[in-house]
Order: structure tokens, then sequence, then C-alpha cells
């Protein structure tokens, strides 16, 4: 199956399976505020891979991540990454939405990514939850929740220092060594689950862009490689295409929070008698 | 038992011990420490020492079914457990953060880049196929787990040989060792975890230790194969503070490493497994190599014999340790001034007598003549105990030259 | 001396290998090998107890037995009880009350005594933790043939498949009394006394090594 998808993937033009370019992200939807009873929540949508996302909080520690943190005098936050048992594509069913390593470690990670950018020192004593729920499983879930959960933050009106963004690039077969000029060469940004399923291998990169135009420049908080083998000398361009994925990411999201912002915030700031 | 919180005299002594690129075991920056590998006398079973951080990994197989997705491989599982051993505050058992963290690095570092061939582990498609398991025990905790965990791991997976097995329809049959000679894994590559840790000035570091570890700000870990590809890579801000990327500036350090220390675990599998195929005699109780035979408190007996004498005869061997009481008070009686408490020295420890480890105050002639006790015993007992037992204050400090450092540290 | 006959033989413990301090975050450390046997201990202690098993007027005492491949099983679990009812009897838990003492004990291999060389590791760890006890506790372990009615000390692996039965047994040093026993197998009475009596005898060789060890450090220090 996957060898078809190589030889059409010549035939192609260049382009990927779904018709991306190499550079092209997938259609983003955004929604935010998705939840009443939440203090913040945001719905994301990259192409087929969607995602929830709940915060609660600041409130008082409690729970099993209060005691952990015990004698922690600055905040806490605690992540929760559970994808839903009918996620997957192909009719393939989870077992369990949480508790497993995999799960595990992405809370981990999630949290990590987290805790770089909310300004924890302004929440002494008390805890943040950052809930997210794997609605559907196309690839870069990681990536989409990290970016669901820097929106839902925004929604609860937690400050945060920057948009914490994450971005996928693929070296969708990093073995062959013939198409060194072209565009794929340098791997393809936001990968589908195909894609991620290549031979070839997938970084993940959680970075904080920054205001600046100069992609590059943006700060890698969390990467994470996986997949088959990837020669160093090729790491380097993948990380940079992640890291222009990111920015790019980041521009639409901005956008997307600024025209939520408008909408919402318009009653509030006008008149004080408008009846909804 | 949590975690002791690290002082910040500490935390600023190492900062700034990093400053001036200096680490407290006088390592460069990038310096890995020494890796010495044992292997047991079970096939795929091997203790790594990284510096003082310790694992034990011993790889197991048995047949089951393989998966329905991927009916024509075999398995391959890798556990890596926090013993409470390696440091009070693991928990015997339990799924912690730092656990799923190695587990899952190793699992991309070793399964996800499909090191070794699975297919051939695969006996009767989807019905039947090999299932490794790696376990590695942390039973030392020094810092960096993770690449001891992973040194520990290929090593073990290199050295393991399974059962040979062969299948007429419906039948399989597995061969004991004594059967068939056994059959090693196929490996495409090697890939090992190189650690680095990032410190708040920039500074990057090889293989941190437990104390780096908590002070640093950003670890870095790289699954890395011989022919520098990378398998895996996890890079996490451990505190919340920003440092510049360093991929870019070690990853051609961390190759070079990988390099050298695949083929160091190379060669010392190699070495070991031909020692078995030639069937040598130091074939068994290979872990005795890990005891440094001149530690001072390390210790080997021979074989030691005893003479059984039957069930009936109960009550001369009491008359035998009445006899033996008797020469021992004969060996008192040379000297019924102070050798009591000498005598019996090498016999009192633990066994609830008087203490010994104080001396009194003695005049010469009483050392004198104890000297001369303890010649007495050595001779008829052979016991050990060592002349440098001595009495007076001043020669005890003559003595004490004799440790070395490790016997302290280690 | 009538029912089964037991033939005299002289017993051989398998040589016995020994490196305290073996590890440097525990308190007190061995790896402790009898023949090919090899086990690892380490002992934490006294420590800060978790609130649900401290007893207030001693210290609570934790084992933990850990196999060298798969998950803990019952028979491990089994080991672990052994090993804390022994430490238990020698340790002089009123000492430090309101405290835990950890015993963790990893096995590295197993060629046969694997409890009578867990135990050993165990009370060396104790010795090197400098934790107090009342007495040293020493462990041997002995089969007797199925064919031969032979009694084989300190049997390794190819020896115990051939065993009826299986004893470990582990003294104190002080009085020489049991602490503790385990069997496997059918036996008669007589069988099991005479190998308590020649385990009790081969004993006093491990309380030797112990107390040789012992010296061998204690008076350079």
């Amino acid at each position: 199956m996957l060898e078809g998808d190589q030889d059409q993937e010549e035939d192609q033009g260049g382009l990927r399976n779904d018709g991306r370019r190499a550079a092209e992200l997938r259609k983003i939807r955004v929604r935010m505020g998705v939840f009443g009873q939440a203090d913040g929540s945001a719905y994301l949508e990259q192409g087929n891979t969607k995602i929830l996302v709940a915060v609660y909080g600041p409130h008082q520690p409690r729970g099993s991540a209060a005691r952990a943190g015990g004698k922690n005098v600055g905040g806490i936050i605690n992540c929760q990454y559970s994808t839903a048992v009918f996620s997957f594509s192909a009719g393939e069913r989870k077992r369990r939405p949480r508790g497993d390593r995999k799960s595990i470690e992405k809370s981990l990670q999630l949290r990590r990514a987290m805790e770089s950018i909310i300004q924890l020192d302004l929440y002494p004593r008390s805890q943040i939850d950052v809930f997210v729920e794997v609605l559907q499983i196309d690839g870069s879930e990681y990536c989409v929740a990290v970016n669901a959960a820097t929106l839902a933050l925004i929604d609860a009106g937690i400050p945060i220092k920057d948009y914490a963004i994450g971005c996928t690039a693929s070296l969708i077969d990093s073995t062959s060594k013939n198409d060194e000029d072209s565009s794929h060469a340098a791997g393809v940004v936001d990968a589908t689950y195909m894609e991620e399923c290549s031979p070839g291998a997938t970084l993940s990169i959680i970075a904080l862009p920054g205001s600046s135009n100069d992609a590059t420049k943006g700060l890698v908080v969390v990467a994470q490689g996986a997949g088959q083998r990837l020669h160093l000398s090729r790491l380097e361009a993948l990380r940079n295409r992640a890291l222009c994925g990111c920015r790019d990411i980041r521009n639409i999201l901005d956008r997307a929070v600024r025209q939520h912002l408008t909408v919402h915030s318009q009653p509030s700031f006008s008149t004080l008698h408008v009846i909804d | 038992m949590r975690e002791v919180i690290l002082s910040h005299c500490e935390k600023n002594f190492v900062n700034k011990a990093i400053d001036k690129e200096t680490r407290l075991d006088g390592r460069q920056l990038l310096e890995a420490r020494p890796v010495n590998i044992h292997f047991g006398s079970n096939w795929g079973c091997c203790i790594v020492s990284l510096g003082r951080t310790k694992a034990i990994a011993q790889v197991s197989c048995d047949i089951q079914k393989p998966k329905a997705s991927r009916p024509n491989e075999g398995m391959l599982h890798i556990n890596v457990e926090l013993n409470p051993m390696a440091a009070p505050f693991f928990e015997a058992g339990r799924q912690s953060d730092p656990s799923v963290q190695i587990n899952r690095q190793l699992e991309r570092c070793l399964k996800d880049s499909k090191c070794i061939d699975l297919e051939s582990l695969c006996i009767v498609a989807d019905k039947k196929a090999w299932n490794l398991r790696v376990d590695i025990n942390i039973i030392n905790h020094d810092g960096n787990l993770v690449d001891c965990a992973s040194i520990a791991a290929l090593a073990a997976l290199m050295h393991f040989h399974r059962p040979d097995v062969s299948s007429s329809e419906e039948e399989i049959i597995i061969h004991s060792f004594a059967e068939k000679d056994p059959l090693p894994l196929t490996i495409y590559h090697h890939p090992v975890c190189i650690s680095f840790l990032v410190f708040e000035n920039g500074n990057t570091i090889m293989d941190p230790t437990y104390l780096e570890e908590k002070v640093g700000v950003a670890q870095l870990t790289m699954g890395i194969n011989s022919y520098r590809e990378l398998c895996s890579l996890d890079f996490n801000y451990l505190t919340r503070t920003s440092v510049a990327d360093v991929i870019p500036t070690i990853s051609n350090q961390a190759a070079n490493y990988a390099a050298e220390l695949v083929s160091l675990i190379k060669e010392s599998v190699r070495q070991d497994v031909e020692a078995r195929y030639k069937k040598e005699v130091k074939n068994f109780g290979r872990f005795e190599n890990c005891i440094a035979t001149d530690k001072l408190t390390a210790m080997f007996t021979d074989k030691i014999p005893i003479k059984l004498s039957s069930w009936g005869k109960m009550d001369d061997r009491e008359d035998e340790i009445m006899e033996d009481q008797k020469e021992n008070e004969q060996i008192i009686k040379i000297n019924k001034n102070s050798a009591e408490l000498l005598l019996l020295k090498g016999d009192l420890f633990g066994n609830g007598g008087v203490n010994t480890w104080q001396n009194d105050s003695s005049s010469d002639d009483e050392e004198e003549s104890s000297d001369e006790v303890v010649m007495v015993e050595e001779t008829k007992t052979k016991c050990h105990v060592l002349d440098d037992i001595e009495l007076s204050e001043d020669s005890e400090e003559e003595e004490t030259q004799n440790m070395t450092k490790d016997d302290i540290q280690t | 001396m009538e029912g089964t006959e037991i033939v005299e033989d002289e017993g051989i413990l398998r040589p016995m290998k020994c490196e305290l301090n073996h590890l440097t975050m525990p308190d007190g450390s061995a790896m402790f090998m009898q023949g090919d046997t090899a086990v690892v201990a380490g002992i934490y202690g006294p420590v800060e107890a978790r609130v649900q098993k401290m007893m207030y007027d001693k210290a609570s005492i934790e084992v933990v037995y850990t196999p060298i491949k798969g998950p803990p099983c019952v028979d491990d679990r089994m080991r672990e009880q052994i090993i804390k009812e022994t430490c238990e009897a020698a340790l002089i838990a009123t000492l430090h009350p309101g405290t835990a003492i950890c015993i963790n004990v990893q096995e590295l291999q197993d060629s046969g005594g694997l409890l009578a060389c867990t135990v050993n590791a165990a009370c060396l760890a104790l010795i090197n933790s400098g934790l107090s006890m009342k007495f040293m506790i020493g462990a041997v372990n002995c089969m007797i043939e199925k064919d031969s009615q032979k009694l084989i000390l300190d049997p390794d692996t190819t020896q115990i498949q051939e065993a009826k039965a299986t004893f470990t047994f582990i003294f104190d040093s002080s009085k020489k009394d049991l602490v503790s026993c385990q069997t496997t197998g059918r036996f008669t009475e007589k069988e099991f006394l005479y190998s308590f009596d020649k385990c009790k005898e081969a004993s006093q060789c491990v309380f030797q090594f112990f107390r040789s060890i012992v010296t061998k450090y204690a008076t350079r220090i």
C-alpha cells in the first residue's frame, strides 16, 4: 500500500497525496469558548485531526497534582491527554483513552510546553488544569493538541508569554537519495497519518515563534523525533521546515484569536444595555 | 520517600563550576563517563555501569500469537524498571513520570527505528511468533539513566541467543540449547541514546550526573546509530527558562561518540560470544568480574568443604565443639592478663561479644604480650586476623594509609 | 536408624564472593555471589516513613525484591515476606521509631539457592549500612537427592532438578538458633532434622565469611 503511494507521488508533480505542496498546511478551523462550564475552551481542526481542550483554573490545588508538587511555591499545571476510543480512522479501537505510556508521555510533554508559556509566578499556590480530548486522529495530533491548548488558555484569560505552537515535519522516505533537489527533500510540513506511518522520520517541534518574522529564530521548547532513521545532515533542514510551519500556524491562530475577540468582546466595549 | 530538594548553595556551586567549564568529577563539558559491560552466564544478560549509574538488562523470549496488524512479525517489548534500590524516591511497580519517559525514549530508539529484524522472529504467520522482552532494572542512580539503560538494552539484545525452532505442519519443536545451537538475533543497525544537558548560561554538557541533572534547565537525548543516523530525538525543558536551541551545535559530537560507543559494545559482545562458542572454561560466573578484587570491602572464598558427620553422631559433634572451646581456653592460658579480647577478635564481630573497638589504655608490656597472642591465634586457627590490629594510637594512624579513594566512594 | 537410610557425604559450599558498598546511592549495599547465583542488595534507612506504614514505637521494615525478568510473581512476594520477617527479627527496630528501613534486593542470576543468597546479601548490606542488629543472619540451602537419598549442601541448578526435597534454613549468629526456614517437596522428619543439623554446621562457615570480611575492613578504618 505504502509503496503504491510513493509511486503516485512521483506522478503528482511534487504534490502530496492530499494535493498539498511540501510546505503547505492543512485547513485550520478554530472555535474558542465552546463550553460554558469551563473557564476556557477551544476546538481546533487541522485537516481531519480534531481536538477539544478545556481549561479550568486557576483554582486551589487539589488532587494528585497538588500532592506531587506539595511544597512547590509556584503554580501547578495539571495536564491530561486523552484519546477518544473512536478516534482512529480505520475502525481500530483504542483500548483505553488514557493511562498508557504514550498518553502519559504526551501529558508530560504538554505540561512542559504549557509551563514554558504560562507566567506561573503570577499564580502562587494555585492550579491550572488543561484537559485535552483527541476526537479524531489524522497525524500531528500532539502538535495540534498543543495549539488547541494555547487557544484554550487565551480563552480562559490566563496571561501567556507567547503562543506555544506545535508543528510536525516529516521526511516521507529518508532512504531515497535521488530527490535532493525536490521540495520533498526538506520534509513535508503538518504530516497526515499516512505520511507519519511512511518509512521516513517525523520531527515534532513545539516552539515559541515570537513575533519576529525570521522563522528560524523560533525558540524550540520541546522537540521529538520518531520513526525510522534520519541522517544527521538532513535534521537541520527538517527542523527549519517545521519552524516555518510553526510560524505559519501562529499567524493563522493569531488572526483567529483577534477575530474571536473583536466579535465577542464588542458588546461590553460599546453599550452596556445590549440584551441577547 | 520524597526526593530531597537541592539547596541554593549547591545549585549556585554547580552553575558557577559549569560557567568556568569545570565539572565536579573533573570531566570536560562534552566528555562521557567510562562504560563497563559485564555479561552473565545466561544469554542476553548484562550489567552495564556508566560511571556510578548501574543498570542490569535481561532479554527473555516466549512464543505468542502475533499482533493482528502485523501477522508476520515477532514482538519486542521493552520495560525499564526504576528499582527503589537505585534511589529512595523511586517506587516499585509504579509508572512514574520519569519511568514513562525513559521507557518511551527506549521504545522510540530501539523499537520504532526497526533495528531488530522482527520478521525473522515469526514462526507461523498469524499464529506463532517469538515475543522478545527486554527487562532493564536500574540499580544505582547517578544521573543519565536513559543512556545507561539504552546501552544495557542494546548489549543484551546483541548478546541474546534464542533457541532454534523447527516446524513441521501443525507442530513446532523448540530445541533446547543442548540439541541445537541457539541463534542470535538479526540486528540491522545499533542505536544508542546520547544525552546532553543545557545550563542556564547556555553551556551544554554530555552525560550529566544526578546532581547536574537537578540543576540543568533543558535536556536533550538523541538516539543515534554508528552511521550518523538519528533514530530518536527528545528535547525538553526542565524548568521555565529559555536557552537557545543546542541541537545543531552538539549533534556532531553526539554522532562521533555514538560510533565510539557502539564499537565498544560490539567488541565486548563479540569477545564474550566467541568465548562461549569456543566453550571456554571461564564460561560461568561472569558476574564475579563486576566485583573489584582489589577493593577493601570485597572478599572471595574458594569452595568450603564441610565434613558431614552422620545423624547418629550428633553427640560426638558437640564434644568436638567442646574441644574447640578448650583449645581456645588454652590460648587464653598463654597470657591471662590481656589476651581475652584480642584472641577472639576475629570471631567477635556480630557475635554479640564485648566491644573491642575502643582501646583500653594499656601499658607497654601488655601490648607486647598481646602481639604474641595474635601470632599464636593465627597459627592455630588460621583465621585472618591482620597484624595491623594494634592497640596504641600512634600505630593506628600509620595503618590508615592503606585506604584508597575507591574504598570510601564506591 | 530405620526407614530411609541417609547416606553420608562431604558437603561443599559453593565459593562465596562479596563486595560491600557496591552501590553509591543506598546507605548500605552488597553484591553477593554463591557459586553462580548472584544478588545485589541495597538498604535505605532509617528514612522518612509513609504515613500509612508509620509505626510510632519502631521502624517499619519494607522489603522489595525485584526479579531479573518480568514483573514480580507470587514466589517473589513470598521471598520478600521471608526476608522481611527475618530482618525484623534481626534488626533492633525500636531504636528508630517512626521511620522506615527499606531493604531492596535485585536478583542477578539464579543458579540454585536463590533465597539463601538473597538473605545473606541482605544481611551483608545491613552490616554495611551500620544499622544496629541483635545478631547476624545466615542462610544455607540444601537438598535431598531423589535416588541416592544423599544430602547435598548448597546445590546448583542441575543438582536441584534431581531433588526430592529442598530446605533453606536461616540461622542467627549468636545463639545459632533457627530464625526461619522454607522447604519444598516431601521428606521425613528425620531427613528434616538431619539436614537442619548439617545446615547449622554449614551456617558457621557463612558467619565466618561475614566476620572475616568485616574484620578485613573494620581493622583498617
